[in-house]
């Protein structure tokens, strides 16, 4: 059976007070298990976003819980919440977000010192994640010398660094073009099946459902099933 | 993480060169204009600093050191009779002027000293000795007025208006490092000849300064206050009061002091404000990067450590750019006739300056990112 990594209960979040307060999420209930990709999708504003930064332990939900491998989350202060990050997650932004004054060898080295791999190990370690990507001999380009499709499989490699269990992508194909965003996805996949990561997928793109194991639908911060 | 500072410092090149730009300026000024405060400081005290006496004794309300006014010679007589006293001795100190060959005058500071002992003499030589102006019209003139006064040779006569009477004067040495605070150029000669030269004129029989070493220099602040009883209608200070006593009068009484501490307290501020308006902008926009490391795991106080550290390597690059330049334009300024002291002391004081300065302005960034919501790394 596949194991549980990560459950929402019930998660609410209310953005303002008074008249102006808008429910972004009402009662949200979400699994994740390994070697599975979930797919969230919905309209924009439909709360998307908002799940996922809350399953990334980003956001604090305003009712209901997280739980990650069998952590309730919602006592922890935000050292804690940063270790939690660090440990357990990877992150695919739509905007790739890598940083520009390193090279995509650097991007992916950032995560694995940030989780405290020896010097020894870290050079190897990203070499090996960006040739796992189909990126090896691009090691050493900076972002702005990478195509989307190239800087999108930087950002997969980097969240893939330190072996996280759950991987949160956000809209990762939106920038690219059809081609290179079916490869992605079919990447995101491949790692999730031998790997075993629990791999999150926003999107509002219906091609993603190709690769889903599972889809949910967000509509005004409602799962419709 | 003090990987990713100095990788994203070095790799934005054109952000670093603007924020070095503002420390360098910072750093510069504020070393030359307090350079030049205490070098014209220095040269406001530099014969009472180089005068081995413990004691000044000088005309009542005696501002400072350039200021003074005559008092009867014979009181050192008074001064000598205590038991405490090692030596007394008298120097005088008049203005008065030189002829040029091209027939101008220029304003001179003339201290007469007793060329047997040195005492008030010239402290460091260019050429020949303080004892060479001993019987005789002869004077040692400081070779740093060279621009004001021409080419200084030994051997060469020069016509000075003493006390109304036109002498000519031989010069026999070249002192160094004699400077006045107004520049006047300083011009040595032996105490009795300017007291030859006082005889008939009003100020015969006085003197301008006695000066006084004792047997036991632990004993000064006593024996001054002896003094002080003993000559009602002089002052008295200790070495140091009357260092202090010049200095105060050069920088509170006519402000010039003040005047060169707000310049550099402004080049401080500018330069501040430029080093915090780069670093705020540097953050501003690694606000995605820095909301990234956070989304990422990173902790505010791991985030906090890249800024302050850019902030920390700017100011030692830039302040070290500074010391270079302030070290290559000194030569440059001094030759233009301004003096500059730029003692270790002022470096470490500016170089603490400099940095409190880069890292205040870095704490605003530093607040920014500690408010910062990661969320915003899903934004496009």
């Amino acid at each position: 059976m596949d194991k549980l990594i990560l459950e929402t209960r019930a998660v609410n979040k209310i953005y303002g007070a008074g008249a102006a307060q808008v429910a972004a999420l009402q009662s949200a209930s979400v699994t994740l298990t390994q070697g599975k990709v979930l797919l969230i999708m919905g309209p924009s504003g439909s709360g998307k976003t908002t799940l996922l930064s809350i399953m990334g332990c980003i956001l604090r939900p305003t009712f209901g819980d997280v739980v990650v491998h069998g952590r309730n989350i919602s006592a922890c202060d935000e050292r804690e919440l940063a270790s939690i990050r660090r440990r357990y997650f990877g992150f695919v932004f739509q905007a790739f977000n890598l940083f520009r004054s390193l090279t995509a060898q650097e991007n992916v080295e950032v995560v694995l010192r940030m989780k405290g791999r020896s010097k020894q190990r870290i050079h190897a370690e990203a070499a090996d994640l960006l040739d796992r990507v189909g990126l090896a001999r691009r090691a050493h380009a900076y972002p702005r010398d990478l195509s989307g499709g190239e800087k999108q499989r930087t950002a997969i490699a980097r969240a893939l660094a330190g072996d996280p269990p759950i991987i949160l992508a956000d809209e990762p194909t939106a920038n690219l073009d059809s081609k290179t965003g079916r490869d992605i996805l079919q990447l995101l996949r491949g790692h999730a099946q031998e790997l075993h990561k629990a791999v999150t997928i926003v999107s509002h793109d219906p091609k993603v459902e190709e690769v889903a194991h599972r889809v949910i639908y967000l509509e005004d911060g409602r799962l419709k099933s | 993480m003090l990987w990713l500072a100095f990788r994203m410092l070095f790799q934005e090149r054109g952000s670093l060169a603007i924020t070095l730009v503002g420390i360098v300026f910072s750093t510069v000024l504020t070393l030359v204009e307090v350079g030049i405060y205490l070098g014209m400081m220095g040269n406001a005290t530099s014969v009472v600093r180089h005068t081995d006496a413990d004691i000044w004794v000088a005309s009542k309300n005696v501002p400072n050191f350039d200021f003074m006014q005559p008092f009867p010679a014979y009181r050192i007589n008074r001064v000598r009779a205590l038991d405490e006293v090692l030596w007394a001795e008298k120097i005088h100190l008049w203005f008065s002027f030189l002829k040029l060959a091209d027939g101008r005058r220029e304003q001179i500071q003339m201290i007469g000293f007793n060329p047997d002992t040195g005492i008030g003499g010239p402290w460091a030589m260019a050429a020949g000795k303080p004892a060479d102006v001993k019987g005789g019209h002869y004077i040692i003139m400081d070779q740093s007025s060279i621009q004001r006064l021409g080419k200084l040779e030994l051997g060469s006569m020069w016509e000075i208006n003493l006390f109304n009477k036109e002498q000519s004067f031989k010069l026999v040495g070249l002192s160094r490092e004699a400077l006045s605070f107004t520049t006047i150029p300083v011009v040595f000669t032996s105490y009795n000849e300017m007291d030859h030269s006082l005889m008939g004129s009003n100020f015969e029989g006085n003197t301008s300064f006695v000066v006084v070493k004792l047997k036991d220099p632990t004993k000064t602040d006593s024996v001054a206050q002896s003094l002080r009883a003993m000559l009602p209608n002089n002052d008295v200070y200790t070495r140091q009061e009357f260092i202090d006593r010049t200095v105060n009068y050069w920088t509170i009484q006519t402000g010039i002091g003040l005047a060169f501490f707000l310049t550099a307290i402004l080049a401080v501020l500018i330069g501040g404000a430029i080093v915090g308006q780069t670093i705020y902008a540097g953050t501003i926009e690694h606000l995605r990067d820095y909301g990234t490391l956070k989304a990422m795991g990173a902790k505010n106080d791991d985030i906090n450590l890249v800024i302050l550290t850019q902030a920390a390597v700017s100011a030692v690059l830039g302040f070290a750019i500074g010391v270079l330049v302030t070290l290559a334009s000194r030569h440059g300024i001094e030759t233009a006739g301004v003096s500059m002291q730029l003692p270790l002391l002022l470096f470490a004081v500016v170089f603490a300056i400099i940095v409190a300065t880069c890292l205040a302005a870095a704490y605003i960034s530093v607040r920014k990112v500690k408010t910062l919501d990661p969320v915003m790394v899903f934004r496009e």
